[in-house]
């Protein structure tokens, strides 16, 4: 019924159609293979992107250890809390169980964390884990317990300015944990995660796509045993001398490496922010008469035989008056370096002139930074009057008019101890990576030979003679040798100009032992009262430090003490470990070891002791050990008689019982007496002479 | 029986499923708390189409074809009484019958087929005047198209105008009568765009998304970064991200995109090939048939096939204005589902006519 002539009308339309159909066809695939294989990586990525999110991993902070490798700044887990409610209920829910765990008041968690629905806050960072679980299990809807890092110093207070701190997200704010932050941080690494457009993630993976990268360990050259010992002497002088701050550090004197560096301000309010053996300058008096006369025998500017008048302590220089604490009439350059004369040396001193005594101080490495490495490192100034004045010279060669930081001392008279090496001070040993391979090595630096051997043996022997039979007596040891020179500096007034009456810096820097030094170091005491002689004060710190260190090292110790203490018994004994012990079995393990062990109770478990673990003592010393007990506010008197006062003030400490103390050395009389039960807070009397 | 045809019609439908659960199971979970809740609904409506399918096979349809004639008022009947239905994704496009939706406009593409096939294949018929061919089919067919841009649903009237337009073409209706046809729609919706605003801005992301796909409407920048992250062999199936809320309706409209992440440009070349195979057949059954009536009809439901692929893929590869129309078998959505697999299915029926051998 088709009509011949539509149906071919039709077919040539058809075709019509079924060409242009193909053509667009055709111009689709086009546009898809412009899509998916031309643009495809470009638009992929853009893709890619907005679906994935990516959550930071924290590398571990690096490790700081001694040079003996005992850790000094670890990482501990924490339990953190943070808040991330849902909604209205949850954070009320959360506020009142928050009140209920901290037992605040109704209403104040609501005033210190403001919580808000969706968003994320810290509650507390630092949440001691009994209360942590206790969150754990009653899973409080919008609270979560989060495990983070936290540094920790196991040696606790030792040292602490020295390795600064860190903020609470482990970032170094001072001391070492800043200078050294980038290092100690490494990089962290990151997890990317699947998210969807309402940004709800999913499928989070465990392990990252970019590692955290754990930083690098420090390994310093300090001996935190020595360290310990120096902080303990260094407050121990400050409390008995009556300071307002002290400041010590001992460096190797082959090596330039620091063993100790310390500080102390009275009352315990020492900061960590800056060590003042590198961050503060003093006038270093006599101990710079070091510089003087090693200068003056450079220049062979003095005979030794030659005689010095000393002007009977007083001598008109320039247009001022010279002063000798002592009069003398005559004296060798020997003496007057023993005897600390001020008149002997600036006399001496006018012979070689300003500029050369500039010149060697500044060849000693005065007046420019040491480099060490710490925060807020001073350089000190050398002041440089245009016209050399007889006073100018005077002043210099006695230490005045210039500004060093304690470092500097202790570096130079290294070298005197070395034979005239000077070495640039080395804080660091080495750098370890996660892996425990020594990534990157620190060698001790020569800077210069400052001075001839032979001329430093002499000065060695010049500071033997200062400690023998000069102005440090005080600080002779039978122990161990040691060789140095006191100073006894004024404080110069910075408001008015000239130096404060009776106020005096008093130093003693030396080394030990004499017969081959090792160890140089100096002890400043800022203003100490009434005694303010070096020779008096810094000095026997300088030998309590030098003392105990050389117990411990018996290699140090002077050869004829070394022979005596291997005969008599007197050899140190390590204290062993009594904390978690029972007090019977302490007792037994003491009597062993020849120790005498003093409790507070004859049962329970020691929770605490001192000397602590590992401290080297004379076997016959005693060491108190406390026992774990149910009751809080009491405490029981232990018999302190016949303890050393430093063990004894341990006790007291720990027991949290205040303190009066007549007399140092070993407890005579105690009041109240052993056994007495008392109130935390009481306070006791302690009577105390020579062993 | 066509085999070619059935297997390929087969394919695009099992792919369909495939896909839909894969794009759609994690809104399906997120929303009905049922990650195969579409998946589901899907098969439920195959099973529907599958059993009417194979009745349609069956039937005379120079007999039934009569029947289009009140079903095409009861059509546009619906098609006012989407109106009174409420809103999806802004536009009324849904019956709501109990717990089955039914979309009118994808009826109506399919009965307006049967319609003109059968109109237009009657002897007294003298197509080629312009009386007999504007006063029984104008006023209807251009009621519903308007309903249907009403709704608004721009894309399904541009499929069936282009499916009309083409039966009259090849019906033999004066090309002068079809132009002067063009004109007053054009009107109309120069009118709708440019003064009343209609869509204005989806005109101007059109523009600039052709040039630059990714500078274009939220929509179709989605698609396309699904296309492009698929690249040439895909990221897998199951694995596309695109999926994640960021592609809107990525099992419906948009499920083009979503094959070609998963399965990438193979993937989508392949669907194209079954697509080709259909409408391949679709013309060559077209070219066998003994009757006016046969020629129109499977003309008709191929091309209708034809268009609505080209409109989702050129909406998708962003070659045209977004527009929202499913992908014949494979999309989601029921009553399309129902209305491909009845297309096919007329074309196999009449695949089986006599004097028909199709190879």
């Amino acid at each position: 019924m088709m009509s011949k002539t539509r149906v071919s009308k039709s077919r040539v339309r058809l075709v019509f159609l079924c060409v242009l159909g193909a053509l667009l066809w055709a111009a689709v695939i086009v546009r898809l293979a412009d899509i998916q294989i031309v643009h495809g990586s470009e638009y992929g990525r853009m893709a890619q992107k907005q679906s994935t999110g990516k959550i930071e991993v924290k590398a571990d902070r690096g490790l700081i250890y001694d040079r003996k490798g005992r850790q000094l700044a670890i990482n501990v887990l924490r339990n953190e809390l943070c808040g991330y409610p849902s909604g209205k209920q949850e954070i009320k829910y959360a506020y009142g169980y928050l009140d209920r765990l901290y037992g605040r008041t109704n209403g104040k968690s609501r005033r210190l964390h403001p919580l808000k629905p969706e968003r994320f806050r810290w509650i507390d960072r630092n949440l001691p884990d009994n209360l942590a679980l206790r969150i754990a299990n009653d899973s409080v809807p919008g609270l979560y317990i989060r495990k983070g890092m936290k540094r920790d110093y196991p040696f606790g207070g030792v040292g602490r300015q020295l390795l600064g701190c860190t903020d609470i997200d482990g970032k170094g704010i001072s001391g070492l944990e800043f200078s050294y932050d980038s290092l100690l941080a490494g990089s962290p690494g990151f997890i990317d995660y699947i998210r969807d457009a309402h940004r709800n993630t999913y499928r989070i993976r465990e392990i990252p796509l970019v590692k955290p990268l754990a930083g690098n360990s420090v390994v310093l050259t300090v001996d935190w045993y020595f360290q310990e010992i120096v902080e303990d002497e260094l407050r121990a002088a400050v409390e008995e001398y009556n300071a307002l701050e002290g400041t010590s550090v001992f460096v190797d004197c082959h090596s330039g490496e620091i063993l100790a560096a310390a500080d102390y301000v009275a009352g315990g309010k020492t900061d960590a922010i800056k060590l003042r053996t590198v961050s503060n300058t003093i006038e270093p008096g006599s101990v710079f008469k070091i510089i003087t006369a090693a200068t003056l025998l450079d220049e062979e500017a003095v005979d030794l035989e030659e005689e010095i008048y000393c002007e009977k302590g007083s001598w008109k220089c320039g247009r001022r008056l010279l002063r000798d604490d002592k009069k003398h009439d005559t004296l060798t350059f020997r003496e007057t370096f023993e005897l600390s004369s001020n008149i002997g040396i600036a006399k001496l001193a006018q012979r070689i002139g300003g500029e050369k005594l500039v010149k060697a101080a500044r060849r000693f490495g005065f007046g420019q930074k040491t480099m060490v490495g710490l925060p807020g490192e001073q350089s000190g100034m050398i002041a440089e009057p245009g016209v050399w004045s007889d006073y100018n010279i005077a002043a210099l060669s006695i230490g005045h008019a210039i500004s060093v930081t304690p470092l500097q001392l202790v570096l130079a008279v290294a070298a005197v101890a070395n034979g005239g090496k000077l070495y640039r001070p080395l804080l660091i040993k080495g750098m370890v990576n996660s892996e425990g391979k020594l990534v990157r090595k620190y060698t001790s630096e020569k800077l210069g030979k400052v001075m001839r051997e032979d001329d430093a043996e002499l000065l060695r022997s010049f500071m033997q003679g200062v400690v023998e039979k000069g102005t440090a007596m005080p600080a002779r040891s039978e122990i161990v040798s040691i060789a140095g020179k006191t100073g006894t500096a004024e404080v110069p007034d910075l408001e008015r100009g000239g130096y404060l009456k009776n106020k005096f810096v008093a130093s003693f820097l030396g080394f030990f032992p004499v017969e081959d030094p090792r160890i140089a170091g100096i002890v400043v005491l800022h203003q100490p009262e009434p005694v303010h002689y070096g020779g008096h004060t810094a000095g026997p710190a300088f030998r309590n430090m030098a003392e105990r260190y050389s117990i411990a090292n018996s290699d140090l110790m002077r050869p004829d003490t070394r022979l005596i203490a291997g005969d008599h018994g007197l050899k140190m004994k390590e204290v062993p470990d009594f904390v978690g012990r029972d007090v019977s079995l302490a007792a037994r393990i003491a009597e062993k070891k020849g120790m005498h062990l003093v409790a507070d109770s004859s049962e329970g478990v020691v929770v605490w002791q001192y000397p602590p673990e590992g401290r080297r003592v004379p076997g016959s010393e005693k060491v108190a050990v406390l026992v774990d007990t149910e009751s809080d506010q009491t405490v029981t008197m232990l018999n302190l008689v016949g303890m050393k006062l430093r063990t004894a003030a341990a006790v007291l400490d720990y027991q949290g019982l205040e303190f009066k103390v007549v007399g140092c050395g070993v407890v005579k009389k105690q009041s109240p007496s052993a056994g007495a039960m008392l109130n935390r807070n009481a306070a006791c009397r302690l009577v105390c002479g020579s062993a | 029986m066509d085999r070619k045809l059935l297997y390929s019609t087969i394919g695009l439908v099992a792919i369909g499923m495939v896909m839909i659960y894969s794009a759609s199971s994690v809104m399906a979970e997120s929303r009905f708390g049922s990650h195969t809740f579409f998946l589901k609904r899907q098969l439920l409506w195959l099973a529907l189409a599958a059993f009417f399918g194979l009745f349609v096979t069956k039937v005379d349809l120079k007999k039934y074809s009569v029947y289009s004639v009140p079903l095409i008022f009861v059509i546009v009947a619906m098609l006012v009484l989407v109106f009174f239905m409420p809103a999806r994704n802004g536009s009324h496009r849904w019956l709501f019958i109990g717990p089955m939706t039914v979309q009118p406009s994808e009826l109506f593409k399919l009965v307006v087929i049967i319609y003109l096939a059968f109109s237009l294949s009657r002897a007294n018929r003298d197509i080629e005047d312009l009386k007999q061919f504007l006063l029984p089919y104008a006023p209807l067919i251009g009621t519903a198209l308007v309903l249907i841009i009403l709704e608004p649903g721009l894309g399904s009237a541009l499929t069936i105008g282009l499916t009309v337009m083409i039966i009259f073409f090849l019906a033999g209706v004066r090309l002068f009568h079809l132009t002067a046809l063009l004109f007053p729609l054009a009107g109309v919706v120069s009118f709708m765009i440019f003064v009343l605003g209609y869509k204005k801005a989806r005109v101007v992301d059109y523009l600039s998304s052709v040039e630059n796909p990714v500078s274009g409407s939220y929509q179709v920048k989605q698609a396309v970064l699904a296309l492009g992250a698929g690249g040439v062999f895909g990221s897998g199936l199951g694995n596309g991200r695109q999926k994640l809320f960021f592609l809107p309706y990525p099992h419906t409209d948009f499920v083009f995109a979503s094959i070609g992440e998963e399965l990438g440009l193979v993937g989508l070349l392949g669907i194209m090939l079954l697509y080709f195979v259909i409408i391949y057949r679709g013309i060559k059954i077209a070219l066998y048939q003994p009757d006016q009536l046969g020629y129109l009809l499977a003309i008709g439901v191929t091309a209708s096939i034809f268009v609505a692929v080209l409109i989702n893929i050129g909406v998708v590869t962003s070659l045209l204005p977004t527009t929202g129309i499913p992908l014949p078998f494979v999309s989601y959505g029921g009553s399309a589902l129902l209305v491909s697999v009845t297309s096919v299915a007329i074309l196999l029926n009449l695949s089986r006519r006599e004097g028909v051998v199709v190879r």
